[in-house]
């Protein structure tokens, strides 16, 4: 019995070893291709590309920044109403947050280029602009950062509040001071996956943004124009730096 | 002291009915009734997380009916103490001395004379969650009475507790309830409790608060009975064994 419980475990382990292989090959190749005298030519050159890159990728740093800050000022509030309380229409509005992950990215841009774009009902200035793109980044990481706030929320007993309220706090007090603290990682956890979703997007700024350009653009660019010459490089900036966010971030959170 | 008048909750199927109540300043009530009575969502109420449909709660001369939590003065010890993981003992402590905006000095030395009455001197550095059940206990007491609350509302303090220390941590709050005559509701479905504690029982069903007795009175009521003919057996096959 034991013995084919093992046999059992080590077929899964083979498969688990086989989903690994397919994450860390390509990244592992990307940086075997790409020597590392490359990276300094990317910081240094005056290259065209190389400058026009450099830009795009502080845009899109700074725009899924901006994105990632405006998902937690909304998802905050609104996760914990969804956490906390019960009222009519609740699964469908909770059906609605997700619904960003099951339209095609091209779609997204389309869908909120009629919207909020210059011939849409709300005129939002998002063609061609850096707000368009962070709007396009909210949009499709949107489900990301509420979901992972609410089950944070979920996960604290509400009679941890309840004391605090007791004990003379208003309820904003007892929220900031009991209730966020103990959500913390799932801030930063949130926030962590929504950064990455939104650092690479490109669909749906395709359609909407393509200038100011964002580094998916100029790799994407670089791609049809030279083949994998440049594209291999500035990929692994790209990825070099995403890696490096997410193994700080993923430090800080187990403290 | 606190007043109830004719109080009356709804909430989904269930209601919950309070004709009248009164706890006088320093008396040590216990409420007792079974599971799903409605112990907890009647100190809720009191505590105000929860609108009653109808009625009053009348705390010290004050109607607090429609005031916010933590206007209200009565501190709640939920039945697994919520003492907060992400603070340290003495943090939990001070938390409600800090939003009254009182000097650090003053919240140490407080903290210091309470938590020498309680025993928790050596714990005010850990975190809870290394606490055991019975320091928990104190723990949370201590978070509650240092604001001296206008009313105390225990939910159930005991019945996390291992039978061991369950007994020693009844009579450890008897004395403490001595020491520093704290208005308490205290809620329970545990008769030994009831009536080693109370200075006046309330006995709930289905919902509704019977009545308020004398600890005596309440043995005479049918509702004692059964636990009584229990304890009467469980003495007499004793005595019957020591013959
Ligand atoms: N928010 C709510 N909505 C609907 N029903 C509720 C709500 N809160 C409590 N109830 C119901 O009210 C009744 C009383 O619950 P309560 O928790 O007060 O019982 P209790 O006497 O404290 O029981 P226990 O000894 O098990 O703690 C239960 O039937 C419960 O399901
Ligand atoms: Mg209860």
């Amino acid at each position: 019995m034991l013995a084919s419980i093992e046999k059992t475990l080590l077929v899964f382990a083979g498969v688990l070893t086989i989903a690994l292989f397919i994450i860390v090959a390509p990244i592992l190749s990307l940086y075997i291709i790409v020597p590392p005298q490359e990276y300094a030519v990317f910081f240094g050159s005056n290259a065209q590309i190389f400058v026009v890159a450099r830009k795009a990728l502080m845009t899109s740093i700074t725009a899924a920044t901006a994105a990632t800050l405006s998902l937690l000022a909304l998802g905050i509030p609104s996760a914990y109403v969804l956490a906390r309380a019960e009222f009519p229409g609740k699964r469908v509005i909770e059906a609605i947050i997700d619904i960003p992950l099951l339209i095609p990215h091209i779609v997204v841009g389309i869908i909120l280029l009629l919207t909020f774009g210059p011939r849409g009902p709300i005129n939002l200035h998002i063609m061609d602009t850096f707000n368009g793109v962070v709007l396009a980044m909210m949009y499709v990481s949107l489900p990301i950062m509420f979901d992972t706030l609410k089950i944070g929320f979920k996960t604290i007993d509400e009679e941890l509040e309840l004391v605090a309220r007791s004990l003379g706090a208003s309820k904003i007090k007892a929220f900031t001071t009991i209730t966020l603290p103990l959500i913390k990682r799932n801030i930063l956890a949130g926030s962590l996956l929504t950064w990455a979703r939104a650092m690479s997007e490109v669909g749906s700024i395709l359609i909407i943004a393509y200038y100011p350009k964002t580094i998916n653009i100029v790799i994407l660019e670089a791609f049809q124009t030279y083949g994998l010459k440049y594209a291999a490089i500035l990929s692994a900036v790209l990825i070099t730096i995403s890696l490096t966010v997410f193994i700080a971030l993923r430090m800080v959170y187990r403290e | 002291m606190i007043k109830i008048e004719n109080l009356h909750v709804i909430l989904g199927g269930f209601k919950l009915e309070i004709p009248r109540l009164e706890v006088r300043s320093g008396e040590y009530m216990v409420i007792m009734g079974p599971s799903g009575v409605g112990k907890t969502v009647l100190l809720h109420t009191i505590a105000g997380f929860i609108r009653p449909a109808k009625g009053r709660i009348v705390i010290d001369g004050r109607d607090v009916t429609r005031e916010p939590p933590e206007k209200r003065g009565a501190v709640l010890v939920p039945q697994n103490y919520a003492l907060w993981p992400h603070l340290s003992v003495y943090d939990n402590i001070a938390y409600g001395l800090r939003l009254r905006g009182i000097s650090e000095k003053e919240i140490m030395s407080r903290i210091e004379k309470i938590s020498e009455i309680l025993g928790i001197k050596h714990l005010l550095k850990r975190k809870p969650a290394t606490l055991s059940g019975g320091e928990k206990q104190r723990v949370a007491l201590a978070r509650a009475l240092i604001v001296n609350p206008r009313i105390l509302l225990l939910d159930e303090p005991l019945s996390s507790l291992d039978p061991g220390i369950r007994w020693r941590s009844m009579e450890f709050l008897k004395k403490l309830h001595k020491t520093l005559s704290f208005t308490t509701i205290h809620v329970t479905h545990d008769i030994i409790e009831t009536m080693y504690l109370g200075e006046k029982i309330g006995y709930m069903r289905e919902g509704v608060l019977i009545g308020v007795y004398e600890p005596g009175e309440f043995l005479n009521t049918e509702y004692a009975k059964p636990y009584i003919e229990i304890i009467s057996k469980i003495l007499g096959k004793k005595a019957y064994g020591h013959v």
